[in-house]
């Protein structure tokens, strides 16, 4: 039995004697993947957060590296922070953090463009209008733990690229 | 009794063959923006930002020749005070800036001044007529033509004169300030030490200091001459039923004195709230043996404020959480310097929110975390 899933777009083949081996310990082990950040171990802080698309669903959604097991990632594509930057050129989300100041020590902010770019990524795909915007963000990147910045300029950052985008968009 | 507060800091500055800028500090930057702080404050006086910010240098103090001493003598111009010079978020727009910047006004001095009198032909110039505009170098006198960086670096590397300095400075209430002889004339510096760097064969130079004026003594008994007030005004909200409190809206009056990057000083300021709401609401663990030493304390237990904690505007919008920090103007006595705030919003933070609690409930909490059994425990009494 082989565990078969697409990491960064790359097919990947795990052997089945691995299934209980945490996900996060692969990329950094395995694939040299060290952007997702471990921190609590424990699904609390959303540091190692992912972006995961598995059948049936369709939508990117969020998932915690560092506890899920390899098993669960039969059949799935996910995307790391070293897939979200197209070669140099770095994602309207990464841009905007970069921007308002987002980040200090830089530890959680992987996890914030994987959650960030999944709301961004839902929104383009459903846009519901700035009406329930702050809500919205509240919901996606909430969860998270950022010890050094307080929030206010994650937040800033991801409203602003989302305006930008559905102004855009008309 | 010995002040907590002597510092002594240290930097270098290079200029490069293609006159671009590096700055070298002792000081680590560990995320809250010193590099970013230590490139931009060069900018007026070298008429760019550094290029390069190289943190964390140790290898400059041992190269100031400087021999540091808690009974220092003054007259001695190689012997300075021994200063804690570490790496908190407090010390770089005060400190670690004034270091840079004044090594930056010695080099001026020592090389581009130098340089500028021998392509413009005009050894009258002095210092106080030079002025960047648009990143050149021009002078009040008339009919000098502006001189780019490029045309500076190749003047000051074909006549080797200085191609970088090294400064050291000492705090303790006054910068302790000597005279220097550089270019053939005692210029007046606040700093301790002065090298000079010379490309030619990697030489240094290190220029005696003459004219010592001391630290302020009466500041050695003082823990702090320099420090950043703010006030803040917090409303909130809570539930009766559960003991919940949730931060609805801050507004942080802060004097930081002259502010270098402003971005950086709200960062720390909504860094500081953050930090603060934790505190006072969330952080708990019991001393002891079943505290952290326990070994069985993770993120599940020990609370610190997530991004639904706080208030994560920055401008208060009707029906919105936000936090709006108002920086007071920088005052005649700043004279352009910052004070170097970390988290000095956080501290009032804590009595603010307590005093809230008072009015809402008319109890008087007074024992941190103020959680919402203890919310519950004051309104049965």
């Amino acid at each position: 039995m082989t565990i078969r899933f697409a990491v960064n777009g790359v097919m990947r083949n795990v052997d089945d004697a691995r299934r209980d081996e945490k996900l996060i310990d692969f990329l950094h082990e395995d694939l040299d993947l060290t952007g997702t950040k471990l921190c609590c171990g424990i699904a609390i802080c959303h540091a190692c957060t992912l972006s995961i698309k598995k059948p049936p669903n369709r939508e990117a959604t969020p998932i915690l590296a560092c506890s899920t097991p390899l098993w669960m990632m039969d059949g799935a594509e996910i995307m790391t922070i070293e897939g979200v930057a197209q070669g140099d050129s770095l994602s309207p989300i990464q841009e905007a953090f970069i921007k308002e100041f987002s980040f200090q020590c830089g530890y959680c902010t992987p996890g914030f463009v994987m959650a960030a770019q999944i709301l961004l990524d839902r929104l383009m795909a459903a846009p519901r209008g700035p009406a329930d915007l702050d809500a919205q963000i509240e919901t996606a990147l909430g969860g998270h733990i950022c010890r050094c910045t307080g929030y206010v300029r994650y937040f800033e950052a991801v409203r602003k690229t989302v305006e930008a985008i559905l102004r855009r968009n008309g | 009794m010995r002040s907590t507060f002597a510092v002594s800091v240290v930097a270098a500055i290079h200029y490069g063959e293609d006159g671009s800028i590096t700055v070298r500090t002792d000081a680590v930057d560990f995320g809250n923006g010193s590099s970013t702080t230590l490139s931009v404050v060069v900018g007026p006086i070298l008429g760019a930002n550094a290029k390069e910010v190289v943190t964390g240098d140790y290898t400059l103090f041992p190269q100031t020749g400087l021999t540091p001493s808690s009974t220092p003598d003054w007259d001695n111009p190689w012997s300075t005070a021994t200063g804690v010079g570490s790496s908190s978020a407090c010390l770089t727009a005060f400190h670690q800036v004034h270091v840079v910047q004044e090594t930056a006004r010695a080099y001026m001095q020592s090389a581009v001044l130098p340089a500028a009198r021998l392509l413009w032909n005009r050894p009258q110039i002095v210092y106080d007529d030079l002025a960047w505009v648009e990143g050149r170098l021009t002078a009040k006198a008339a009919g000098v033509s502006p001189l780019t960086h490029d045309r500076l670096a190749q003047a000051i590397y074909s006549r080797n004169l200085p191609s970088g300095a090294l400064g050291h400075a000492f705090f303790q209430g006054s910068w302790v300030t000597g005279r220097y002889a550089v270019d053939g004339s005692p210029v007046t510096l606040e700093l301790d030490g002065l090298t000079l760097y010379f490309s030619a064969n990697g030489d240094r130079k290190r220029i005696d200091r003459t004219d010592t004026v001391k630290p302020l003594q009466s500041a050695s008994r003082c823990s702090r001459t320099v420090w950043s007030p703010c006030a803040n005004i917090v409303a909130l909200m809570v539930d009766k039923l559960t003991g919940a409190v949730r931060i609805e809206n801050i507004i942080s009056i802060l004097n930081a004195g002259h502010v270098h990057v402003p971005e950086l000083v709200s960062g720390q300021s909504q860094g500081g709230v953050a930090m603060a709401i934790g505190y006072t609401l969330l952080e708990d663990m019991p001393g002891g043996i079943a505290g952290p030493a326990s070994g069985a304390w993770n993120l599940n237990r020990y609370h610190v404020p997530r991004l639904a904690d706080v208030p994560h505007r920055s401008r208060y919008e009707r029906g919105q959480r936000a936090q709006e920090l108002i920086i007071l103007p920088e005052t005649s006595e700043d004279s352009g310097r910052g004070r170097g705030i970390a988290e000095a919003v956080m501290c009032s933070i804590a009595p603010a929110i307590s005093n809230a609690l008072r009015d809402a409930l008319g109890v008087r909490y007074s024992s941190l975390p103020i959680t919402p059994a203890k919310i519950l425990a004051g309104l049965r009494q």
